[in-house]
């Protein structure tokens, strides 16, 4: 019935307004001179001057609220029936000769059909709009658009698109493989559970550390990297010690002590690599990565911002993907980009690129900056008086029907933070912000929205607060629903922007020509970190999704639970994957 | 202006009657335009999956709140694990340390290695004898437990830029990125 272009129904239009675009030449092109918005918003109103009252040319009110001009004589009708049986707007439309029935509703600039009583929409008329209100904004200053498709920030490099071919080494490969490994399960059969679920032992107070650690290990994407061999840890030893031999006596003089092997840098790329072949290896004693709580040490003692006695997992994510970057970006001498993820697998895996507005809110004018992010953390709303009566009551009804049913039950959910996150916020008197058109300082607008989706999102949720007043901090044990499947595009920079601007039918920025921008938005859920007990004294476990059944990673202890069990949980840490991606790794149960 | 008289009076006392029921119905009007331009162009795809998801974690809540359901924990206490196997609460695989050479337990390694490395002694002399409560705190109840997490996210590294909240804004005028 209609076609899907940028992720956006394009609607078929009624056989009026067809007809209409068959037989003008350039429909809605002296539209933009009638255009007048009004800013900070944009709102788009149809006026033939800008001071011009308009009225209906039937009864000469201009009291009703929905008046329509014609797009074919530009005559003013109102909607109201109080003359006849029929509105002036459906009678000019029947009177006229075909081709009157369009007509424009002045106030809110949607074409509105008299015959099939129904507003429809058109690409051009959108188009036309966008331009108008885009013109307004940036009037002054050059004229610089932002709404029209711009040149892609920079570290933001187009990737060719590659269809997933499974790996077939040929005859050269298969002797060296044959030769050099041997089969890790001798019986050749499918194992029971799958590969990699192994328990990782706590090292004295580690949760915070093995939680992330699980999650790590069964992302789709890094675990990939490391199971390919991307990052040997043998062969980049070899190079650490073939350089730099400095550096590496001045680390062994650091450490103190007898270091057990001498010249080795700390690389937790190559530790990273020794723990995966450990956990996919088939074994199922749960495994120490007490080398990697030594590295990572290291590199966290080394940073003035992280220090070893963090241990909030969600630093500890943040450090120890750090601590990747440093060491591989260092390495390879490769330009620094983040953003586009060139720079390490840490980046290229969980980078994202999150999109900052600043608008004045006096002419509309909008300054844009683009930043690479590795993670969101989201706020838990503001605790409303008594919401946690209205939630344990909510649950137990079925909350269905209207879109807004959470507020009614006052359940937080994660796409509810994300609608937070993105909301355009007003920034107070005492932030205001020079605004280069009105050369003052304005109040401002503020939105955040995502330029580019990571391959693997990973959602922070804000639970611990620090409140500076009364010097103490304390834990948010609120509920937060969280979806096992989560579209993204809602929160899209093209999305946002386009909302922005009325959802006219327009390719917004982000908005990429070819249709597979659809699959790239949906995510899967792959991984939970919840953190159950309180602030100085909690535990960490991690939840895994492996082909679509769930697992508990409790330090040691990997059982086997329910998905309630999961979806019931106080998430912490939420890792969603690419579907496009995960669709593939759960065929087997064997780790592809 | 006019002469007031009964009917003037009774139409102009309904006037802002008449005012508020035109601005609701234009208020009214605007929310049905947008939501009907939102529901032709597909931008509410959404909003079935979205309840769905609700549901289904309403349900999850009120059976994992019922006792009976637990089995897998007996009294919060596992009984193995699913490859049939039992752990102890300390774990007991030795390694030798890497910066030292001792042989220590699994479980023993973390508080090991941080005297080993000299952090725990690095600590102990900072803390002056007045400042008793708190780093003290920090150091022994280590738990699984977790740091203030204070919401000013820019004090991570350059690496990630947590957006939220972030403090302050950029005056750029063009979309040029952030150093």
């Amino acid at each position: 019935m209609s076609s899907k272009i940028n992720g956006q129904i394009s609607p078929q239009p009624c056989p009026h307004l067809a007809e209409f675009r068959r037989t003008s030449s350039k429909p809605f092109l002296s539209l933009h001179n009638c255009l007048r918005i009004k800013p900070p918003g944009g709102r788009a109103s149809l006026r033939r001057d800008p001071h011009e009252i308009p009225h209906c040319t039937a009864c000469g009110l201009s009291a009703p609220s929905r008046l329509y001009a014609c797009i074919s004589c530009t005559a003013v009708s109102c909607h109201s029936t109080a003359t006849g049986v029929i509105s002036h707007a459906a009678a000019h439309a029947a009177s006229m000769s075909p081709g009157h029935q369009i007509a424009i509703d002045v106030d809110r600039a949607e074409l509105f059909c008299c015959a099939c009583r129904d507003q429809v929409y058109d690409r051009d008329f959108d188009a036309a709009v966008v331009i108008a209100q885009t013109v307004a904004s940036t009037l002054g200053s050059g004229g610089e658009s932002k709404v029209i498709p711009t040149p892609h920030p920079e570290n933001l490099r187009k990737r060719r698109r590659v269809d997933y071919r499974p790996s077939t080494p040929d005859l050269r490969e298969r002797s060296l493989i044959g030769s050099c490994s041997a089969p890790i399960d001798g019986s050749g059969r499918s194992p029971d559970f799958p590969r990699g679920l192994r328990g990782l032992n706590n090292l004295g107070n580690t949760c915070f550390m093995n939680s992330v650690l699980q999650a790590l290990l069964h992302t789709p994407p890094l675990r990939n990297y490391f199971l390919s061999d991307k990052h040997n840890r043998y062969f980049c030893q070899k190079m650490n010690n073939a350089d730099g031999d400095d550096s590496a006596i001045a680390t062994r003089k650091k450490n103190g002590g007898n270091n057990g092997n001498k010249n080795e840098r700390i690389c937790l790329a190559c530790d990273m690599d020794a723990m995966f072949s450990a956990v996919f290896s088939g074994d199922r004693l749960p495994y120490s990565p007490a080398k990697f709580l030594y590295s990572w040490w290291q590199h966290a003692a080394k940073s003035t911002l992280a220090s070893y006695e963090q241990q909030d997992a969600h630093e500890f994510f943040i450090s120890m993907l750090d601590g990747i970057h440093e060491k591989v970006d260092k390495d390879q001498r490769k330009p620094h980009s983040e953003g586009s993820g060139d720079c390490c697998i840490a980046h290229r895996v969980f980078s994202g690129i999150l999109r900052s507005d600043v608008m004045c809110m006096a002419c509309g004018y909008t300054s844009t900056t683009y930043d690479p992010c590795i993670d969101i953390s989201l706020d838990l709303e503001p605790n409303q008086g008594g919401p946690t009566k209205i939630a344990a009551a909510a649950s137990n009804h079925s909350c269905n029907g209207e879109a807004d049913s959470s507020q009614n039950c006052g359940i937080s959910t994660l796409t509810g933070c994300l609608d937070r996150f993105t909301r355009a916020e007003k920034l107070g008197s005492n932030q205001k912000f020079f605004c280069q058109q009105c050369q003052v300082k304005q109040e401002t607008l503020k939105q955040m929205s995502i330029r580019k989706l990571p391959l693997v999102s990973c959602f922070h949720i804000k639970r611990f607060e620090h409140s500076s007043s009364k010097k103490m901090s304390r834990k948010v044990d609120r509920y937060l629903q969280f979806p096992f499947s989560l579209d993204m595009s809602p929160y899209l920079s093209s999305s946002i922007l386009r909302s922005r601007f009325g959802n006219r039918i327009f390719p917004f920025d982000g908005d990429e020509p070819d249709a597979s921008n659809d699959l790239c938005s949906e995510f899967e859920l792959f991984a939970v970190v919840t953190h159950s007990g309180k602030l100085d004294a909690g535990h960490y476990v991690t939840y895994l999704r492996l082909s679509d059944q769930w697992y508990k990673c409790d330090d040691s202890w990997v059982t086997q639970v329910d998905e309630n069990t999961v979806r019931a949980a106080q998430g912490y840490m939420m890792f969603y994957v690419q579907k496009m991606l995960y669709y593939k790794a759960t065929d087997k149960l064997v780790a592809s | 202006m006019s002469v007031p008289n009964e009917e003037n009076l009774s139409s102009q006392s309904q006037l802002p009657s008449h005012f508020f029921w035109d601005l609701l119905d234009s208020i009214i009007v605007d929310v049905a335009s947008e939501s009907h331009r939102v529901a032709k162009l597909g931008l509410d795809a959404n909003l079935e999956e979205d309840d769905e998801e609700l549901k289904l974690s309403a349900q999850a809540r009120v059976r994992v709140a019922d006792p009976s359901n637990n089995s897998n924990e007996a009294n919060g206490k596992y009984v193995v694990d699913i490859f049939g196997q039992t752990h102890p609460t300390v774990a007991n695989e030795i390694f030798e340390c890497m910066n030292c050479g001792r042989s220590i337990a699994a479980g023993r390694f973390a508080p090991h290695l941080e005297k080993c490395m000299g952090k725990g002694r690095k600590a102990r002399l900072k803390v002056t004898r007045s400042s008793s409560g708190a780093q003290n705190q920090n150091r022994y109840s280590r738990g699984g437990s977790v740091s203030t997490h204070t919401n000013h996210s820019s004090n991570n590294s350059s690496v990630n830029r947590l957006a939220n909240g972030n403090a302050g804004f950029e005056e750029h005028s063009n979309g040029t990125t952030h150093p």
